[in-house]
């Protein structure tokens, strides 16, 4: 009987290796030639990056039981890594430079070689610093096997396109990443979403702002980067009227298989010609659910049926970014392009009004007992007119509404359906295979004002690796308690998202976590190696926003010979300092500082230089170190250094009735920042000759759109007042009152 | 004085000549008849394809022909006729959203080239949605009949009825499941939900009318919001008496136009206005 069963069982074994080698006999082979290049979208010649020369890069196709193999060949300056998003790979395949392999060193060729052992939409993109801003993004796609019983009738067949998103930025990304890390607000003034004092009086909503800044947040904006271009494709207009060579005409239904190349950019997307099916995420089929828009998370793909309604029109499909600055536009069909109207302007006080009431004093997010999860609530949505008050009328008129009980009663229209998490169903059932069960928490963290990011407030190069063991069963509990949303991505796996459709939870490899919601998810651990976890938004995962899970036993990876100093180079990404510089050349002397500031520490000097030594020269250095999640506290050491000319004898007293002559005088001080409501910075300082100084002050104070206010005062009886009106991203017209040399006026210039 | 005159005639020689002659780097010129019809349809049209430096339009009224004139490196033809058809109006290239030419004034509503064929796939999206309308207010519908319960026994000032009822809404209101509701309803329901279940515990505490009465109207308040974002089979009336609360007047929801006032019961039962009708 036994013998019996072994014997079957081993003619099985020979079927199903006969039949696996007949369809992974194809090999199919892409060069990919990586090189500098320069594009135009804005109007000025900027460099980016182009994989045998296109942005974005090809669209790769295969079939499912196919071998990949890709010979990447770096023809830049620089070394490069491309990352199979989505895809189950060896681990040295996974292209994460420093954790799966070296980086493709300049000059050099790089094979990756692994069978496809899956379907769907999936993208890939380089994993090498900031480099999948610039270009380095494109469409992976793998089609089902011809006859494959999970091929759908009405949608496996229907005409297809590709479609990778992206966002473009005339700046260097470089610069994008350090303005981020220095709370630049220029990006704020490009969206026209400033939110400063004079915007909230004008809205009714001063003291909303007043919340705010008590609070200690700055103005809050869905995204963080303003981009000047949106791209479908690589273009921001895109055309898909016919499939081999046939046109589309009135009745036909199209497949997009859409994937979010974007850095950090969440996309709407709208169709002009009625519902949208959505009918597979992230290369995983789910049953057709209709909507009427659906928001696409950094890094997720999509696939989605759209219907021609009419002959003689052509429909957009119009993707928006979530701050709804610029969109582009794809049309299906031919003729007269139907549009869409774009979707209205964010109304962000309302959000910052929204953002009071979610967030505690101590910088924890509460959510007042709703149990928020799966994108399911969207508290956003206080911001989105077209959701909160029908459509056709006007600003003022909705002020006028506000006023006396309650709101205007709104115009009749119909719900607007969203997709959501728990709206999507999987095809089969997707039930784990048995295992050990283990729980892991966390807690999304993270600091708008500093833009740290993390887990459990602690930073990838401050982390152990998560240590997993092949054949568990890992169920990963994540809340999110920062302000921002994250697409969290797990690399070479896929998990379940627990989102009460039992067996047949769908299977995904990113899911977006909107503040204060928790998501639960689980997935099996079924290979070797380091696996990457972290939020796709990329200025995000360079701030060291994720964790590695490794399986143990560990097993030795040829690609990476010395595999701690790799990881220690790896670590480098979120230790990275950011520089910020700035001098006031005014007319009573230089007023400036600069600053080194990464995850935790901060070197920073200011120095005020008159024109004469009466006015005196001074500088102030303090190298501190910031605790806590919300970083309000900072401990530091700081040495200062100043010449004042006085009159003879003179000494100036302090309101602790001590004296410094302010001489030549050169002094190591310790003591302590603290960020008080409002934004006020409260400093304690202590010199070595005992005295004391304490310290107000604040910086950058938003009164009007462009113009910022500051102020300083302490115990040494200094004080000085500033306004200062940005001209440009690094540059501002000045003017203030200082005691010491009095009034003055002149350009900033800041980096 | 006659040359101020001779001043003031060539200005007004010179000002269209130099707008409609507008002058671009790389300028261009292209002519699309574009669907419209009176003046202020010139003005929209004009004023949505035009911009700095970039295009400007010129629409003739009776030809209904735009002449469009743009720096051909930075901008082109079809980026300006999308503009002029997302502020409402048809062109050769883009067809204005349904939504923006219904709001369009009712003189500028023009013939539209092409019309929507009302698809029979639009009636089934249309059936859809009234299904979901139903299963929308089935949800949010219990709260609602349990509180027009508590005002009309508070129209027959009767205490352990009002008790009674109150115990019902307060049952109610913690049943629902926040997360089945629509987007709108979910909204309302943040804002006010914990009131509401605070109010009817209150004036399920005790029988005392007088007491009752006076929660009855932030009860009132807060329902309000919540009916607003609810889709409603029938409209339902926002009243108010302007005499209870010392003279500050007070609301309450019906169902009937008729006032059956729940402040002061047969006291002054049809004291009363419509304020409001919620549909």
């Amino acid at each position: 009987m036994q013998k019996r069963h072994f014997w079957s069982g081993c003619l099985f074994v020979i079927i199903l290796w006969s039949a696996c080698s007949t369809w992974a006999q194809k090999v199919v082979r892409y060069d990919l030639y990586i090189q500098d290049t320069t594009v135009n979208f804005t109007g000025k010649a900027k460099r980016a990056i182009a994989v045998n020369g296109q942005i974005p890069m090809p669209d790769l196709h295969f079939t499912e039981g196919d071998t990949a193999e890709i010979w990447v060949h770096n023809q830049l300056k620089e070394s490069t890594s491309l990352h199979w998003h989505g895809l189950f790979l060896p681990n040295k395949e996974d292209g994460v430079p420093y954790l799966t392999q070296m980086p493709i060193a300049p000059g050099t060729t790089h094979v990756y070689r692994f069978p496809l052992i899956q379907n769907g939409t999936h993208w890939y993109h380089s994993h090498s610093g900031l480099q999948e801003q610039i270009g380095m993004y494109g469409s992976f796609i793998i089609h089902k096997r011809e006859g494959d019983k999970t091929v759908r009738k009405g949608i496996d067949d229907l005409p297809v396109m590709p479609v990778i998103l992206s966002e473009w930025t005339d700046m260097k990304p470089e610069n994008v990443h350090r303005m981020l890390h220095n709370a630049n607000d220029w990006f704020a003034l490009r969206k026209n979403a400033v939110q400063s004092y004079a915007e909230a009086a004008q809205e009714g909503k001063l003291g909303v702002k007043f919340g705010n800044e008590w609070k200690r947040m700055l103005a809050m904006d869905v995204s963080d980067v303003y981009y000047d271009k949106v791209l479908l494709n690589g273009q921001t207009e895109l055309q898909f009227d016919q499939y081999n060579q046939q046109p589309l005409k009135a009745g036909d239904k199209v497949r997009l298989r859409i994937s979010n190349g974007g850095a950090s950019s969440y996309f709407w997307l709208r169709y002009a010609g009625g519902k949208i099916t959505v009918v597979a995420t992230d290369g995983n089929d789910i049953e057709p659910v209709d909507v009427d828009r659906l928001i696409i998370a950094v890094s997720e793909t999509y696939d989605i049926v759209l219907t021609i309604p009419q002959e003689g029109l052509s429909y957009e499909l119009l993707a928006t970014t979530e701050d709804r600055t610029q969109s582009a536009s794809m049309y299906i069909g031919n003729g007269i392009r139907q549009l869409i109207s774009p979707l209205p302007r964010l109304r962000y006080f309302e959000g910052m009004k929204m953002m009071n009431d979610m967030m505690k004093m101590n910088g924890d997010m509460k959510d007042m007992g709703m149990n928020m999860s799966l994108n399911q609530m969207d508290m956003n949505m206080v911001m989105y007119p077209e959701v909160m008050h029908a459509g056709g009328k006007s600003q003022q008129m909705d002020h006028s509404a506000h006023e006396g009980h309650g709101e205007q009663p709104m115009a009749k229209k119909p719900g607007i359906v969203t997709l959501n998490y728990a709206m999507m169903k999987a095809t089969a059932p997707t039930t784990l295979p048995d295992g050990p069960v283990r729980t892991l928490t966390f807690e999304l963290t993270g600091n708008m004002n500093r833009y740290v990011w993390s887990l459990d407030n602690k930073v990838v190069s401050e982390t152990d690796k998560i240590l997993i063991r092949k054949g568990e069963n890992l169920r990963l509990v994540i809340y999110n308690n920062s302000m921002m949303r994250h697409p969290m991505h797990l690399h070479g796996h896929d998990f379940r998202v627990l989102n009460g459709q039992g067996a047949y939870a769908p299977m995904k490899n990113v899911i977006d976590i909107m503040p204060m919601e928790t998501d639960t998810l689980e997935f099996h651990a079924n290979a070797e190696g380091d696996w990457f976890f972290h939020c796709h938004i990329l200025y995000h995962m360079m701030s060291g926003m994720g964790r590695i899970f490794s399986y143990t036993p560990a097993t030795p990876n040829p690609l990476l010979p010395e595999p701690k100093k790799a990881l220690r180079m790896l670590y480098m990404d979120d230790r990275m300092p950011h520089f910020m510089a700035e001098n006031d050349f005014a007319s009573n002397g230089n007023d400036g500082m600069f600053m080194l500031q990464n995850t935790r520490w901060s070197l920073g000097t200011e120095w005020r230089l008159g024109y004469n030594s009466m006015h005196g020269y001074e500088t102030e250095t303090h190298l501190g170190r910031y605790i806590g999640r919300m970083q309000w506290l900072m401990p530091f050491v700081g040495f200062d250094w100043r010449y004042r000319k006085m009159g003879h004898h003179e000494v100036e007293r302090n309101l602790f009735g001590q004296t410094n002559t302010k001489d030549n005088r050169a002094m190591l001080s310790l003591g302590v920042q603290y960020t008080l409501p409002m934004l006020v910075q409260f400093q304690a300082e202590v010199y070595q000759d005992g005295n004391l100084r304490l310290q107000l002050m604040r910086e950058d104070i938003p009164l009007a759109k462009r113009l910022r206010m500051s102020f300083m005062v302490n115990t040494d009886k200094e004080y000085m007042a500033g306004l200062r009106y940005i001209i440009h991203r690094n540059f501002a017209l000045s003017a203030h009152y200082d005691s010491d040399m009095g009034f003055g006026a002149g350009l900033t210039v800041s980096y | 004085m006659k040359s101020i005159i001779k001043i003031a005639a060539l200005i007004l020689f010179l000002l269209p000549v130099s707008a409609s002659a507008q002058q671009f780097k790389h300028s261009k010129q292209v002519t699309v008849p574009v669907s419209g019809n009176c003046d202020m349809c010139a003005a929209t049209i004009q004023k949505a394809g035009s911009a700095k430096q970039l295009s400007s339009v010129n629409w003739n009224k009776d030809t209904k022909i735009a002449t469009i004139t743009f720096d051909s490196s930075r901008t082109s033809a079809d980026a300006v006729l999308k503009k002029i058809a997302l502020a409402g109006y048809d062109n050769p290239s883009f067809r204005a959203p349904d939504d923006v030419y219904a709001a369009l004034p009712g003189c500028c509503k023009y013939e539209r080239a092409v019309a929507v064929q009302p698809a029979a796939q639009q009636h089934q999206m249309q059936d859809h949605k009234a299904h979901e309308q139903i299963q929308n207010q089935s949800l949010l519908q219990p709260v609602l009949n349990n509180y027009l319960a508590v005002k009309d026994a508070l129209v027959q000032s009767d205490g352990a009825a009002v008790q009674q009822q109150a115990a019902a809404l307060q049952k109610t209101l913690e049943g629902i499941s926040m997360s089945s509701l629509g987007e709108k309803e979910h909204m309302a329901w943040m804002k006010v939900y914990e009131q509401l279940i605070a109010e009817s515990k209150v004036m399920a505490a005790g029988k005392d009318v007088a007491k009752q009465r006076r929660v009855f109207m932030e009860l009132s308040q807060h329902m309000y919001t919540l009916v607003q974002a609810m889709e409603l089979t029938e409209p339902l009336y926002w009243q108010f008496c302007p005499m209870y609360n010392n003279g500050k007047g007070a609301n309450w929801i019906s169902k009937e136009k008729e006032i059956q006032n729940p402040y002061y019961g047969s006291q002054m039962l049809t004291c009363g206005r419509v304020a409001a009708t919620i549909e």
